[in-house]
């Protein structure tokens, strides 16, 4: 509905900069501030590491129960002689492969939900604001009835038509993402459009294409890498949601999500099932959010000056 | 018009009444009481035995737990055989039979006696019986609802789908007549729940019904709960606690929360890992009984590779029943002797698929699948006890023998459309027994015209329709003995478990009996200091 | 102004009649029908296409849509097919619940946020700003249904303050309104924070700081106003997911709601209910939308101009 105040949904304290490309952003830090934008990051980079290398380490047997091992606390010995560092689940896998596989199928349900509802999103939105009257209308009331609409519904209509899998969780998220994405797109489309040096190449006689291409595509990538940082995070939240509703993805390839809800009927006499994944949840979005945060400041000459 | 004049001790009867309610003052009912020539002091000790009973009233409540959320009251429509609108019907309106908890016989209830006669069945109504609202209960009354039932085509339709006629001879007998003679219908009367005719036809009847049981209803907020109090008029026995207070608690840790508390009462079906918690605490008794209820995993015997009954049998062979129901159904489950459980009338004993990997493979060689097959088994998570362990364990189990099984999960609707087109390779999921009788699951699921499961066979849907149609229950015996063992033998589908329910409740009620129908029974029950 | 509100007022209904749409085509893309539902696993075909018929099923899309549609504009919905019952009397009882829910949790979720947003602003930079951050972050990546269990375990089960479930008594409300708050406690106090910040170095602050008003008055007087702007924006917008979104709390606290209400008229393919619950959902967020655009004309004097 509030479109006029589009910029500030969601994640609304991104302040549109003076400085119009990514390049222009990026360039200008010392040495110094990247440092420390990357530490800021390394949290994150750890996660990646651990869902790429981690099961292959540890690798995670999604077939093979052992039920006379099940639920034992962290650090048990297994009756193979084996130990389980994070215990084991209800049916006797176990914890830390299967913790190690769920950041593998949360990141990635994460960062593909923000690819994709980034990309559309991004599409939409700069199309809408460079085109602006009735297109833009049209385009900015379907996104109104998306955001009216419950996202639940179109959760169990995909999970339903298709089946679970990771590949609809994904689907089903994008759908419900992509807003967010088109409205901060539009919003910075329209405040560069009018912007002198896209003005004068217009003067100049370039085409609607080259303009968009050259110059409000690249000035816009940077407020949308900062709310997709924000958003992957939001995402494996929300994944976790649909995983409560028997929505999310399957018991073969268990999301984080997926574990904390199966688990929780288990947190008053087997604790770690549900809480070991739901703290590592926690780390990644915290992480992802103060990534997100130090990245804006970054990337906004304004901040850096207050 | 005649005057009344109180006698003084009618006068001392009423001031305790109102100081009971509340709307006397100590100290007016001791000024009332000495007026009426009491002494202080005698005066004073009725008052307290007054509000001790006052203080006793609210112990007269129960307050329980559901274990799925109740949606209508209506016991004939599309909700008739769920779980909690059958326990809240239970409560409000009654049946012509009930079964008893313990050896499952029929016994009388709203009727009599009852008689088959060729295709006729003869109920004789008690002549006692008046509706809560006062009218008196009749044949008129057990006639409307049977049609009614028909009417409606809910899930109880198809047990009385060759009905021709029901008669109401007189005020206090019912006939019912039916194309072919029908064996199963004082079976199926215990499912019948009397409501008023024509009344119950009314718009809004069932939001405030009125019934013949031993509550009735007082009020309902859905989603939340429903409060019943006891009848004055019921027939049998008078309930001895004054409001049953059933709550809509969804999730396992609230609930289990809740029973600890104290805050609910009684509750049943909670998951079996939560058992062994509860029981430590003092407060809490479980009382476990084995149900009507079991878990089956059909395989689609009109599906490759399943059309072959040695590759039916092979999957059987491969699952470890004794170490599932050790490690994962302790208290909640046993392992399974027939397709039909202990409980239910035409049960009888198999010889069991001993755990057999080596078997099961030479089986699968024989027919052809040496190598093994991929397939997958279709299912609705929360179906019952531990089923997302079971069929996890199941499907570890099968890749021993080399079949890689795909699990399914699906949602109900979804999985409702996929069962009913025989659109899947294996199904997994739990049954009851309503009626406690074969006949409401044999007949139903394994005839070849039901066409539930892929499986055909000529000589099943003989002896199925036979018994159905036989009225000696002996001989209805030896036909289901002879059914059960074709369709366990065959190996329609694996049968494992046997679920068992446990009544959850705090230790001061006393005198339940624990049904194997799941639904139980709060009228007999007290409540101890 | 006047050529505003009447754009809004345009784009309410046009949102409204998309969702309805968009309803009415989802529920019947779903697999599964209505009639086969209320007839459970036993019935016969026939049986279920002669409930088919009485329902209406069975004419063609147009003819429904188009019965649907007049149905809808007359504020006729029907009864429910799985309740029996009016849809309008159980959307609106639990509309009531859901929204006394959501109200509690709106309160105090800017009852803390507000303090620690213009807290951390106040001192930005400063430990006290890094850790307001950090408790806004975790309140956002903490999955709802864990929270919830753990504050029924912790405050029912072991100190035995509160009830753990259900909506009898005013105490029943405390801790789903609490769960239901905290992700919103962190969204708000990271839009006071950056809001405030915002205005803060904004000119005609300055200049009123330079003028020698105290701190407290510009705070009021000045910066409240703006920061006021992307609170109430987002507000309206999360308001959709506390009404549709509730319905995980609803679950794990038993709470009569439309969220719940919604789930098990979608999953039993109650068509009228499913159709009700959504408009309604629906028409209230649009409705508070619009006020939120209206407001915008307080808030906003750059409206007023136009």
């Amino acid at each position: 509905m509030s479109s006029f105040a589009a910029a500030t949904e969601d994640q609304p304290d991104f302040i549109p900069v003076e400085s119009d490309e990514l390049g222009t952003r990026l360039r200008g830090h010392s040495r110094k501030q990247e440092i420390r934008l990357f530490l800021w990051g390394l949290p994150i980079v750890i996660f990646v590491l651990l869902a790429v290398f981690g099961p292959i380490l540890v690798p995670y047997d999604s077939v093979t129960v052992r039920t006379g091992d099940r639920l034992k606390p962290p650090g048990s010995i297994l009756r193979d002689g084996s130990r389980a560092w994070l215990g084991t689940d209800q049916v006797g896998r176990d914890m830390l492969a299967q913790v190690l596989q769920g950041a593998r199928i949360s990141l990635l349900v994460g960062a593909a939900t923000v690819v994709i509802a980034g990309l559309i999103g991004m599409a939409l939105g700069t199309i809408s604001g460079f085109r602006g009257g009735f297109l833009d209308s049209l385009l900015m009331r379907l996104a109104d009835i998306q955001l009216a609409f419950p996202s639940i519904l179109f959760a169990i209509m995909i999970a339903a038509v298709i089946g679970p899998s990771v590949f609809n969780v994904i689907v089903t998220l994008a759908i419900t993402r992509w807003v967010v994405f088109s409205r901060i797109a539009r919003a910075a489309t329209l405040s560069t459009k009018e912007k002198e040096f896209v003005t004068a190449a217009r003067a100049a006689g370039a085409t609607g294409q080259r303009q968009l291409l050259r110059h409000i595509v690249p000035s816009i990538t940077a407020p949308l890498i900062v709310i997709a940082t924000v958003e992957v995070g939001l995402v494996i939240i929300a994944e976790a949601s649909l995983s409560f509703l028997g929505l999310g993805t399957p018991s073969s390839q268990p999301s984080w999500g997926q574990t904390i809800a199966q688990g929780r009927d288990y947190l008053n006499n087997a604790w770690w099932i549900s809480t070991i994944p739901g703290i590592a949840l926690c780390l990644v979005v915290i992480s992802v959010g103060v990534f997100g945060d130090r990245l804006r400041d970054y990337l906004d000459p304004r901040m850096n000056k207050g | 018009m005649t005057t009344f004049d109180p006698t003084p001790s009618q006068r001392l009867h009423e001031l305790l009444r109102r100081r009971n309610e509340g709307v006397l003052s100590r100290r007016g009912f001791l000024k009332g009481a000495t007026a009426l020539g009491l002494s202080l002091p005698l005066a004073q000790a009725l008052e307290s035995g007054a509000m001790a009973a006052l203080q006793d009233a609210p112990a007269g409540q129960l307050n329980i737990a559901m274990q799925r959320v109740l949606v209508s009251l209506d016991p004939h429509g599309a909700q008739s055989v769920e779980e909690p609108t059958a326990v809240i019907a239970t409560h409000i309106f009654g049946t012509l039979l009930t079964r008893d908890s313990e050896s499952g016989e029929l016994l009388p209830s709203l009727a009599t006696e009852w008689t088959a006669d060729g295709s006729t069945w003869t109920f004789k109504l008690r002549d006692d019986v008046t509706w809560q609202d006062g009218n008196p209960f009749t044949s008129a009354d057990v006639q409307g609802t049977l049609q009614r039932v028909l009417d409606l085509e809910g899930p109880l339709a198809p047990l009385w789908a060759t009905v021709t006629e029901i008669g109401a001879p007189d005020d206090q007998t019912v006939t019912i007549t039916t194309s072919e003679p029908l064996g199963t219908v004082p079976a199926s009367a215990t499912l019948l729940f009397i409501t008023p005719f024509p009344a119950s036809a009314d718009e809004g009847f069932f939001d405030n019904p009125v019934g013949l049981g031993p509550y009735k209803f007082s009020s309902w907020e859905r989603d939340s709960q429903i409060e019943l109090v006891a009848s004055d008029t019921y027939w049998g026995d008078a309930p001895a606690v004054g409001t049953l207070v059933f709550r809509d608690i969804p999730e396992t840790a609230a609930k289990a929360t809740a029973i600890e508390t104290g805050e609910i009462d009684f509750t049943w079906g909670l998951p079996a890992d939560q058992l062994p918690i509860l029981a430590e605490n003092e407060d809490i008794v479980i009382d476990g009984t084995p149900s009507y209820a079991y878990y089956f995993n059909w395989f689609n015997s009109s599906r490759e590779p399943f059309t072959d009954a040695r590759v039916r049998q092979a999957m059987n062979y491969a699952i470890d029943r004794e170490t599932l129901a050790t490690d994962l159904l302790q208290n909640v489950g046993i392992v399974a002797t027939a397709p039909i459980p202990k409980t239910i009338f035409g049960w009888s004993e198999q010889t069991p698929y001993a755990y057999d990997p080596d078997k099961a493979k030479s089986l699968l060689a024989e027919a052809g699948l040496a190598d093994g097959f991929d397939t997958h088994v279709i299912w609705v998570p929360g179906s019952g006890p531990q089923d997302r362990e079971l069929i996890l364990s199941f499907i570890s189990n099968w890749a021993d023998i080399g079949v890689n099984v795909e699990s399914m999960e699906m949602e109900q609707a979804a999985w409702l459309e996929k069962l009913l087109a025989l659109d899947w390779d294996m199904d997994f999921q739990t049954n009851t027994v309503r009626t406690g009788d074969a006949d409401f699951t044999l007949r139903r699921l394994y005839t070849s015209t039901a066409n539930r499961n892929g499986y055909a066979n000529p000589d099943l849907d003989k002896l199925l329709l036979d018994a159905a149609a036989e009225s000696d229950q002996d001989k209805r015996l030896e036909l289901y003995a002879q059914a059960n063992k074709i369709i366990w033998d065959d190996a329609v589908g694996v049968f494992p478990f046997d679920l068992q329910t446990n009544y959850v409740m705090n230790k001061k009620i006393q005198g339940f009996v624990p049904t194997p129908s799941t639904i139980p029974n709060f009228a007999t029950v007290t409540i101890a200091e | 102004m006047g050529a505003y509100i009447l754009q809004r007022l345009i784009y309410a209904v046009f949102v409204l009649w998309g969702a309805l749409t968009v309803i009415f085509l989802v529920v019947r893309i779903l697999p599964g029908d209505p009639a086969s539902m209320m007839l459970g696993a036993g019935a016969t075909e026939a049986e279920v296409s002669e409930l088919q018929h009485n329902l209406g099923l069975d004419e063609s899309m147009p003819h429904q849509y188009v019965t649907f549609m007049s149905e809808a504009v007359r504020l006729d919905f029907g009864e429910s097919l799985w309740l029996r019952r009016p849809v309008v009397e159980s959307v609106g009882e639990r509309i009531a619940a859901t929204a006394r829910l959501a109200l509690a949790a709106v309160v105090i979720a800017l009852a803390i946020s507000f303090p620690l947003g213009i807290l951390a602003a106040l001192r930005q930079r400063s430990p006290i700003d890094y850790a307001v951050s950090v408790i806004s972050l975790i309140g956002q990546s903490v999955p709802s249904f864990w929270l919830g269990i753990m504050l029924i375990l912790i405050f029912a089960r072991q100190l035995r303050w509160l009830p753990s479930a259900g909506s009898q008594t005013p105490q029943h409300l405390i801790l789903p309104a609490i769960t239901l708050a905290l992700p919103l406690v962190g969204v708000l106090t990271r839009l006071v924070r950056s809001g405030l910040l915002e205005v803060m170095h904004e000119d005609y602050i300055r200049t009123a700081r330079a003028k020698g008003l105290s701190s407290r008055t510009v705070l009021t007087r000045h910066a409240m106003r703006n920061m006021l702007i992307p609170v109430v924006t987002v507000l309206g917008i999360q308001l959709g997911n506390l009404l549709g979104g509730a319905v995980i709390v609803e679950t794990v606290f038993g709470w009569p709601g439309i969220g719940r209400l919604l789930v098990d008229a979608i999953t039993k393919r109650d068509y009228p209910l499913v159709q009700a619950a959504i408009l309604f959902i629906t028409t209230i967020f649009v409705l508070i939308n619009l006020l939120v655009d209206l407001s915008y004309i307080y808030l906003d004097p750059r409206i007023r101009l136009r």
